[in-house]
């Protein structure tokens, strides 16, 4: 039982992330390191820095998002990730549709109660 | 920078080694999330403040970084990247080989087949012209660049750029289809060239570009996250890319179809296509059908085909179909710089045809082929009323192969060629003058056949002669031919004659700017030049020379007419014959004859365009039409328009000239009907005459077998024609109304108008006009009678040259040659020609004129030109001691 709800919660985070990479974006560019260090905090999200990257790098080749590379005093270069506007035209349908599903389920929901 | 120890550099590298096939099959870019991880790290690494990294803090940050997670298995989808780049082999670019072989067909060939096509133009040249327009250009170079880019984009994996990039490549494969479908009857061709000689896939390149931009949307397809996700824009640009095509290609496609059908068969379809033609046709497009199309080229034009299918525009056609559209005669401006099948590429070695080589037509001009030099000496006779001009013409040849230099001379009024000379390695051969047809006979055989230096004159219209010599050698070569002309003087009044010098109608040579006709004049009495471009020298009493230099244009201009001022009281001269033997005399008599209005005069209006400038000017000189005269007034349009048909009112021609005023010349139409309705009013009424006032008809449009039919028929009070031709050049026409005696020219003296109203006015009542009357008489005495001057043989050329108008108007032709040829006279019944040898006079049964015995200035058994070459002598002495005194 706690395999199969391991396996859906999967299953529902890997829709999700592109999201929340791309909501993350919308109001500023963010580089990367602090893009790691906001999502990590969305609850019941479970990102790590290996799952992040490889996404934003398919983004960026999608075309949603693009990059640019900044040297910091504080460190190492940083590279900055900004949304592209069909980057942005994505992210609303994206949340149109959760916006659809989750009534959906309350909907559901409701009719079972 | 914190140090990092060897063991913690290893076990990084290790961990992306782990986890680097991962990231490919995720779809990714492997190495750029490999930099980002190791700039993350630096990134943990400064913030933890490490003094030193170790591998144990690798192995914790790596733990929590955590291993790339597996590509999830869901359906395709902008959210689901990672199966679709999984299922995919999207993200392998193609291999080098192909990468390579996408660039060159798609890119390279394509821009190198462009530009030499733009620098030699050799297909334009040798089969059809794939790049008509400018706009072509930039066409055909948007498929290269649309396949660089699609190019680049998949080997930078520009995902980003894919839609847009879709629609690109689509229409840059709507472009590439189309010049592929152009090309293909020369792929076979290209093909063979390849085999043979190592080179021609040039006519492979569209359908290669083609094959590269369909290969190359294969790769942009896969370039996103989702390989079975339709790449836009293929059907939309494909769709736009042969709409520009459309667009670009619809003038010229619109033309040919136009010229089809204007040269159908169908008099509606014919107007029709001129109709389309006049609206929408593109002039370049008519220009280049006008120099032909090799059979070559046209086996291998594949829209061409398809438009007119076995019915081939014939360049005569061609030409005919752009006078009507444009009103110009198609050799009137310069070639195009590309003539399919004509030019272009073969220009690159100067290899052209003249398809009118040795023909009847002056034709189109010949590129390298140029008036060397032209010299016109006159002598004109005042009293006696004639003028004798020699016309020496040089021309060089600058192409590479001999060339036929061709024109067509406007003679003086009434005039005659009455020597022809040709100078062979220096030596001047004269002509012999014979029937037409064995003129003409000869000079093919010598010139087209052996290829050898032969001169032609032959009659071409009223006062109008075709010349042409051939070989003018090549590279550099020249020729050098001399026409004498014996002309009457036209009589303006009693003590006034007019000489109108010859010029040039049409031609096929070029005449580079700077060469102007070098003119000279004298004669016995004042002459005087119209304009200052001809300015007097000394000379002996009683006599007057001019000299100067015109332009080709001044010289077919009132420029080239100069009054010679004569003895009004010497009606009468005389001259020994002695072409027919001693004992005859040839008596030529001026009388005053009172004018006769003619009871019905018809106007024939050419409606072409160049009568567009005349038309107020021509309309106001039709006031001075006489009260109560039937006036007809027609205009020769698409159909022969009748204007006017009423008597003219009390003032005159008024109401005639204000309905002239309302025609609006465009295009170019045909005269012929007009002129046969014309007949057929004025034949009704003895006496009558048509005036037909026209432009230059450069082509025949219809056939004038009615009119010439008309004019041999015609009773002792069948109509006069009077032509008045307002702008110089070559009427198809007036060449076959050669000969008739009831056509007549009139003397272009400045102003069409002014012309005009001088004519109308001479048929006023008690308006006086000078006949000229040449009798042959068998005795000295009766020559002399009442004091006649003696005068040169001129006149007995003169008066030979009418005796051949009225034989050949009694239908005898055989004495009407052998007059002619006696007289060495070239009349529409006789021709002149000069051969290189005597051998091939014998070949062709005929003979040379004898030196001693052709006309020249000074005639050398006239006396009275004696007192000539005393001046010239005198001038030439004077010259040289001014020389020398220069120096």
């Amino acid at each position: 039982m706690s395999d199969s709800f391991d396996n859906w919660t999967v299953q529902v985070r890997k829709g999700l992330l592109d999201m929340c990479i791309l909501r993350a974006l919308a109001g500023k560019e963010r580089y990367g390191y602090e893009l790691v260090k906001t999502l990590v905090d969305v609850p019941g999200l479970g990102l790590t820095e290996g799952t992040l990257y490889p996404l934003l790098s398919r983004l960026r080749l999608q075309g949603l998002v693009t990059t640019r590379l900044e040297e910091s005093n504080e460190g190492p270069a940083r590279k900055y990730y900004t949304l592209t506007a069909e980057g942005r035209k994505v992210l609303t349908l994206m949340e149109a549709y959760m916006d659809k599903l989750n009534e959906g389920t309350r909907a559901l929901r409701r009719k079972g109660e | 920078m914190t140090p990092w120890t060897e063991a913690a550099r290893a076990e990084l590298e290790r961990y992306f080694a782990r986890v680097r096939p991962t990231l490919e099959a995720s779809g990714a870019d492997a190495n750029e999330v490999i930099e980002d991880l190791r700039r993350h790290l630096d990134a943990e690494v400064a913030t933890a403040q490490l003094p030193v990294v170790t591998e144990q803090d690798v192995q914790r940050l790596l733990a929590r970084i955590g291993a790339p997670e597996p590509p999830a298995v869901e359906k395709p989808g902008l959210a689901s990247a990672e199966a679709s780049a999984q299922a995919s082999p999207a993200a392998v670019k193609p291999g080098r080989f192909v990468n390579g072989l996408l660039l060159f067909a798609g890119v390279i060939l394509p821009l190198i087949t462009l530009a030499l096509e733009l620098a030699t133009r050799m297909c334009a040249g040798a089969f059809f012209d794939p790049l008509p327009t400018i706009w072509n250009v930039v066409l055909v170079a948007f498929v290269p660049v649309a396949n660089l880019l699609a190019w680049i984009a998949i080997r930078q994996n520009q995902a980003g750029r894919r839609s847009w990039l879709g629609w690109v490549n689509g229409a840059a494969i709507g472009v590439a289809l189309y010049y592929a479908f152009l090309f293909l009857p020369l792929l076979l061709p290209g093909i063979i060239a390849v085999l043979f000689f190592g080179w021609g896939s040039l006519p492979w390149s569209p359908m290669l570009s083609l094959i590269a931009a369909v290969g190359l949307r294969r790769h942009l397809r896969r370039l996103g996250p989702n390989p079975e996700a339709a790449l836009p824009g293929f059907w939309r640009g494909l769709g736009l890319g042969l709409l520009a095509l459309g667009l670009i290609e619809a003038p010229g496609i619109a033309t040919k179809i136009g010229l089809q059908k204007a040269a159908s068969e169908s008099p509606q379809e014919q107007r029709t296509g001129l109709r389309w033609l006049r609206l929408a046709g593109r002039e370049e497009t008519m220009l280049r059908a006008c120099y032909g199309f090799t059979r070559g080229a046209q086996q291998m034009d594949i829209i061409g085909s398809l438009l007119g299918g076995a019915n081939r525009l014939p360049a005569e056609k061609a030409r005919e179909i752009y006078y009507r559209v444009t009103g110009r005669p198609f050799n009137s401006v310069p070639a195009p710089d590309v003539r399919t099948g004509r030019g272009g590429f073969a220009d690159l070695n100067e290899w052209t045809w003249d398809d009118d080589h040795g023909g009847d037509k002056v034709g189109g001009r010949i590129k390298g082929l140029a008036l060397h030099g032209s010299r016109l000496d006159t002598i004109a006779d005042a009293d006696a009323a004639w003028s004798y001009t020699e016309w020496t013409l040089e021309f060089k040849n600058d192409g590479v192969q001999d060339r036929e230099a061709r024109a067509q001379l406007l003679l003086p009024p009434g005039g005659v060629v009455s020597r022809l000379t040709l100078w062979v390695n220096g030596e001047e051969r004269e002509a012999a003058f014979a029937g037409r047809s064995h003129v003409r006979e000869a000079y093919q055989k010598v010139a087209i056949q052996q290829r050898r230096d032969p001169v032609l004159v032959t009659t071409a219209g009223p006062d109008r002669v075709l010349m042409q010599c051939f070989p003018v050698p090549r590279n550099g070569g020249t020729m050098k031919v001399r026409l004498g002309i014996t002309a009457p003087l036209t009589l303006a009044s009693a003590s006034e004659g007019i000489l109108r010098l010859p010029c040039l109608l049409e031609r096929n040579f070029n005449i580079p700017e700077g060469v102007r006709h070098s003119v000279w004049a004298g004669g016995a009495g004042e002459l005087k030049p119209r304009g200052n471009a001809l300015t007097a020298e000394a000379a002996l009493s009683g006599h007057s020379t001019l000299r100067g230099m015109l332009s080709n244009a001044e010289l077919a201009s009132p420029r080239g007419l100069l009054t010679v001022a004569r003895n009004p009281d010497q009606p009468a001269v005389w001259t020994k014959d002695t072409r027919r033997g001693n004992g005859n005399f040839i008596r030529q008599t001026i009388q005053p004859v009172a004018s006769e209005p003619p009871p019905c005069v018809v106007f024939v209006v050419d409606g072409s365009r160049d009568m567009a400038p005349h038309i107020p000017s021509l309309a106001e000189a039709l006031r001075a039409v006489g009260e109560g005269t039937e006036v007809h007034v027609l205009v020769a349009l698409d159909a022969v328009v009748p204007l006017w048909e009423r008597r003219a009112n009390q003032q005159g021609g008024g109401d005639v000239a204000t309905a002239l005023r309302q025609v609006e010349p465009q295009c170019g139409h045909d005269n012929v009907h007009a002129l046969l309705r014309a007949w057929f009013l004025a034949a009704q009424k003895p006496g009558s005459v048509i005036v037909w006032i026209h432009t230059p008809q450069p082509m025949l449009l219809d056939s004038t077998e009615p009119l010439t039919q008309a004019l041999e028929r015609a009773g002792r009070d069948a109509p006069q024609i009077y032509e008045l031709q307002v702008e110089p050049g070559p009427d198809r026409i007036l060449e076959k109304l050669d000969g008739f005696a009831r056509v007549h020219s009139v003397l272009r003296k400045g102003d069409p108008a002014q012309d005009l109203r001088e004519l109308i006015q001479s048929w006023r009542p008690g308006h006086q006009h000078w006949t000229v009357a040449r009798t042959p008489v068998d005795s000295e005495t009766a020559a002399r009678e009442g004091g006649a001057k003696e005068a040169d043989l001129h006149l007995a050329r003169l008066w030979a040259l009418d005796e051949v108008r009225r034989l050949r108007a009694e239908r005898r032709p055989d004495e009407a040659v052998r007059l002619a040829a006696r007289y060495q006279l070239v009349t529409p019944v006789s021709g002149a020609v000069v051969l290189e040898n005597q051998q091939q006079y014998v070949q062709t049964g005929l003979k040379p004129a004898d030196p001693q015995a052709v006309p020249a200035i000074p005639e050398p058994s006239t006396g009275a030109l004696v007192a000539i070459g005393v001046l010239l002598c005198w001038q030439w002495r004077r010259w040289q001691r001014h020389a020398a005194s220069s120096d």
